[in-house]
């Protein structure tokens, strides 16, 4: 215990110092839409990245435990994460298991120096909900793979130096899928830009038309993609990202609170909310360190997360037209509550739906 | 297997499962009395049966899962507050009359104390041989006989009392420490019903799941419907959180996280007793069917010792009065003065 709060000041630390620095401006939901490959730079010479990959790549060689006291300090200060965020939450820990001697040289301590971003291609036109029904192929070629087919909803993929692609090599549904690890900018590869309805882009639709990937780039084994993506889905459906994405806006808002006493138990219900998921992300995060799959908890907590965290929009709402506020809300408040309004809807939808997720848990319930 | 599994060490399973047995028998109190579960958790010098607070919490949360009457947990609670006022616990049955607000008077206190006022809503006074009051900086034990009960039940036909005392005698008394204050003492009520609310929630997912499995309509069971089978993860999330906020408190036991246990669990009662009933149909309403006895009890336990509205504003007061109230802060490392 006694390191992992070691750890956690000096987290706080190198945040007091960025801030004091300029080096960023908090803002919700900061592993989605806070890209900044300068700060995951900053974050990796300070070695704060890689904490549970092995030292022999320059990662920390602790625990995920680890890693949760990291994320939760940068994701609570509104850090912008994104650019590092997904190489490191699920692409090392899947390059570590499943690649090469030569991947791992390759890719892992550029991760954990802060320099690779990666973007996920899951989803597909037709294949949202649905995974398993994607369409992407690859086939045989001389030395590698051609891919050929359409992913959707990919995140930061116009700023990335690779893509991660779930392709089917074969078979049916579950069956015949393969992962595949495809470089950009790559000239048979098209991402047009997908503006959110806030105005902001930061999702894609990729267009690959033969695409050639070498068989160095296979990720994994060939067929066990659906595992390969179903292991990496645990690492990004628990975690602090499903019940702190407005924790920056909420703390915002205290600024000029009255006495109001409905305000004060708005935010004695969000303090309580908070803890708890925090016991019990730990306590998964523990188990499956220690190689439980927890298997319905990490539905379980992604529901209760991802609900609560939409729900303190609500609150905030509530918090910033408080009629006993002895200072209107600052401007900054103002722009993270947008923020927050804009992003909400999808704290439900991404990295499973809770309709998904609540099917995965009553299929775990029924005996 | 859950990650939440946590507090059952075998020790505590052969616990549970004892309790379980004595719950099925007619004269379970007595059972219970000779076993000393109602004192467990509190130090053998003081009078009590040992073990610590998640053991207490075990024994409790026992009873809860079988709907059981039996007053332990009152007299658990009120034989602990004897032992932190360093005071003897006797081996009795005890009646915590417990409030956030007290108007009780101490006459005489370094005499022959006596006491006079009224408390309401003292659960189990009616059974309790001795009744723990504080007041003013004292923590008093009042017998039971020398006090006039004006009892009713609740919903779950539980009984409850308003406790009068009428310069009523104190049999021995003992000065509050200054880290135990009144809303304090209220807190450990407070969990205590947390720790019921918990067990209520996992046996209403269980009782769910079972008749959702089992009752026939349109050709299957209804489990197969995808909106039920969303019900019953629903009902799984908020067990799920239910212990998690016990788990929060054994953890780390102060106040605040005694009232977060309150809040969260009284909250997820509230949603959980909703749904069960209604996926249960008609079936839930009727008192031949178990579920009942469970929302019933879960009823009375969100208003006891504190509703969740009572609790978050007074963690929303605790930490909008530091100052400089940081959420994160407050959430990770405590809110000032929290940890003793």
């Amino acid at each position: 215990m006694a390191e992992l709060d070691q750890l956690r000041t000096r987290v706080r630390g190198f945040l007091a110092q960025e801030i004091a620095t300029g080096g960023f401006s908090p803002h919700c939901d900061p592993w989605l839409i806070g890209f900044d490959r300068a700060f995951s730079l900053r974050l990796g010479a300070a070695g704060l990245l890689g904490l549970m990959l092995p030292a022999h790549y320059g990662g920390g060689g602790g625990s995920a435990a680890d890693r949760l006291v990291v994320s939760e300090e940068l994701l609570a200060a509104g850090a912008p994460v994104t650019a590092h965020w997904f190489a490191e939450r699920q692409f090392a820990p899947s390059i570590l298991r499943h690649g090469t001697c030569e991947q791992k040289d390759e890719w892992l301590p550029r991760v954990i120096r802060g320099e690779v971003c990666i973007s996920v291609g899951l989803s597909e036109p037709d294949a949202g909900s649905d995974l398993a029904a994607v369409r992407t192929k690859a086939e045989r070629a001389d030395g590698g793979w051609f891919i050929s087919g359409t992913k959707i909803w990919t995140s930061g993929a116009h700023l990335a130096d690779a893509i991660v692609v779930l392709a089917r090599t074969g078979g049916q549904k579950h069956e015949g899928l393969s992962q595949f690890i495809v470089r950009l900018p790559n000239n048979d590869v098209s991402i047009r830009g997908i503006n959110m309805i806030s105005g902001v882009r930061h999702f894609n639709e990729v267009h690959f038309e033969s695409t050639f990937v070498p068989d160095a780039d296979v990720l994994g084994e060939i067929g066990q993609g659906w595992k390969q993506a179903m292991e990496e889905l645990a690492y990004e459906r628990v975690g602090p990202e499903r019940y702190l994405s407005t924790l920056p806006l909420l703390q915002e808002l205290i600024l000029g609170l009255g006495k109001n006493p409905e305000s004060s138990a708005a935010l004695g219900e969000v303090l309580a909310d908070i803890r708890t998921f925090r016991t019990i992300n730990q306590r998964v995060i523990e188990h499956l360190d220690s190689g439980n799959t927890a298997a319905i908890d990490i539905p379980l907590l992604k529901t209760i997360g991802t609900n609560f965290e939409q729900s303190t929009v609500l609150t905030a709402l509530a918090l910033a037209n408080d009629p006993l506020r002895t200072s209107a809300i600052t401007a900054k408040a103002k722009e993270l509550l947008s923020e927050a309004q804009y992003q909400a809807p999808s704290f439900t939808i991404r990295g499973g739906t809770n309709e998904v997720l609540r099917g995965i848990v009553s299929k775990g319930l029924l005996r | 297997m859950s990650a939440m599994d946590w507090p059952f060490t075998l020790e505590r399973r052969a616990l549970a499962d004892s309790i379980q047995q004595m719950c099925s028998d007619a004269d379970a109190l007595t059972l219970m009395r000779d076993a000393g579960i109602p004192w467990i958790g509190i130090d053998e010098a003081f009078g009590g049966s040992g073990g610590n607070l998640a053991d207490a919490a075990t024994a409790i949360r026992s009873i809860a899962l079988q709907a059981h009457n039996a007053p332990i947990a009152e007299t658990t609670v009120a034989g602990s507050a004897l032992a932190q006022c360093g005071m003897q616990v006797p081996s009795a049955i005890l009646a915590p009359a417990f409030a956030a607000e007290s108007t009780l008077v101490i006459n005489n206190p370094l005499g022959n104390p006596t006491l006079t006022g009224t408390i309401q809503e003292v659960p189990g006074a009616d059974c309790a041989e001795f009744v723990v009051v504080p007041v003013d900086t004292w923590l008093c034990l009042v017998d039971t006989a020398d006090v006039t009960l004006a009892m009713h039940d609740n919903l779950a036909h539980e009984h409850r009392s308003s406790v009068i005392f009428t310069e009523t005698p104190v049999r021995a008394l003992a000065k509050l420490p200054n880290n135990l204050a009144h809303l304090d003492l209220y807190a450990q009520l407070a969990f205590a019903r947390a720790v019921q609310l918990s067990g209520a929630l996992i046996a209403i997912r269980e009782l769910s799941i079972e008749f959702a499995q089992t009752r026939e309509q349109f050709g299957q069971p209804i489990s197969r419907l995808q909106v039920i089978s969303h019900y019953l993860a629903e009902l799984a999330e908020l067990a799920l959180v239910g212990e998690g906020a016990i788990a929060t408190a054994l953890e780390v036991p102060t106040t605040l996280n005694f009232a977060i246990a309150k809040s969260v669990t009284s909250r997820a009662a509230r949603e959980s007793s909703r749904i069960a009933h209604q996926i249960h149909g008609a079936m839930g309403m009727s008192q031949e069917y178990a579920l009942g006895q469970f929302t019933t009890r879960m009823w009375s336990w969100i208003e006891d010792a504190g509703r969740p509205e009572f609790w978050n504003a007074t963690i929303g007061r605790t930490f909008l009065n530091q100052p400089h109230p940081d959420l994160w802060l407050s959430i990770t490392d405590g809110i000032e003065g929290e940890r003793t």
